[in-house]
């Protein structure tokens, strides 16, 4: 549990990458950002691998999806 | 009265062959439902990253539009019915973001932002942590050969 705070510490960061760049709305329309934190399957980071708060995790929850139901991203790539 | 973001998937067979056409189809609509269209330009035309409707590419085109709530039933209903449309998406624009003069799609975040460990970009599923729950990395049973790549078959011979 304290590892994950511990290692922010040791950077001298915020947690959330999108806090941290102070992004209001996630864009569903840039796919270089979502596909940042996507596997090479097309799934979503987790919120302990991505590092997101819960805002923004959410935001970026539903960014993929549009991308995905306008085939800028994959459901799931071979 | 709100303001949309509407992302329209064009037949890329018909964009390329006539373009006007194409996207007269979706002004028309928007036009005719619409009070107001503040910017409508064409995105991108990418391979998609799956078929649809037997397409493999396909044409995207941006609007952003002011338009009565009861109206967007009305757009959607309508284009569904477009053979030019192959797929749309319309979604209500925060209040607070203000329709961009320009169309660009930044990356939120730089590069030297990303702070994933290890520098390189890691491409693998998301199952990694589970391994240093068994503690058998270090158990020593590599799995390359240990030096007993004997003398097995010499068929050097039969060449006269």
């Amino acid at each position: 549990m304290a590892y994950g705070k511990r290692r922010f510490q040791k950077y001298g960061r915020g947690r959330c990458r999108f806090s941290r760049a102070k992004v209001k709305y996630v864009d569903w329309k840039d796919i270089q950002t979502l596909s940042r934190l996507s596997t090479g399957q097309g799934k979503m980071f987790s919120r302990k691998r991505s590092g997101n708060c819960a805002r923004h995790q959410r935001q970026f929850k539903a960014a993929i999806k549009y991308a995905r139901f306008m085939a800028l991203m994959p459901y799931v790539a071979r | 009265m709100r303001t949309y973001e509407g992302m329209f998937l064009l037949d890329s067979g018909q964009a390329v062959k006539d373009w006007d056409a194409t996207v007269g189809v979706v002004i028309g609509v928007l036009e005719r439902y619409c009070t107001e269209l503040a910017l409508n330009v064409k995105w991108e035309d990418r391979k998609l990253s799956y078929p649809i409707k037997k397409q493999k590419r396909g044409t995207y085109y941006l609007a952003y539009f002011k338009a009565p709530t009861e109206a967007i039933a009305q757009v959607r209903a309508d284009l569904l019915l477009r053979e030019e449309v192959l797929r749309f998406l319309i979604l209500a624009r925060p209040e607070d973001l203000p329709i961009p003069e320009t169309l660009e799609v930044t990356t939120m975040i730089d590069d030297e932002d990303d702070d994933r460990r290890g520098g390189g970009r890691r491409r693998r599923d998301d199952r990694g942590s589970r391994r240093s729950g068994g503690g058998r990395d270090d158990s020593g049973d590599d799995d390359d050969n240990d030096g007993d790549d004997g003398d097995d078959g010499d068929d050097d011979g039969g060449e006269d």
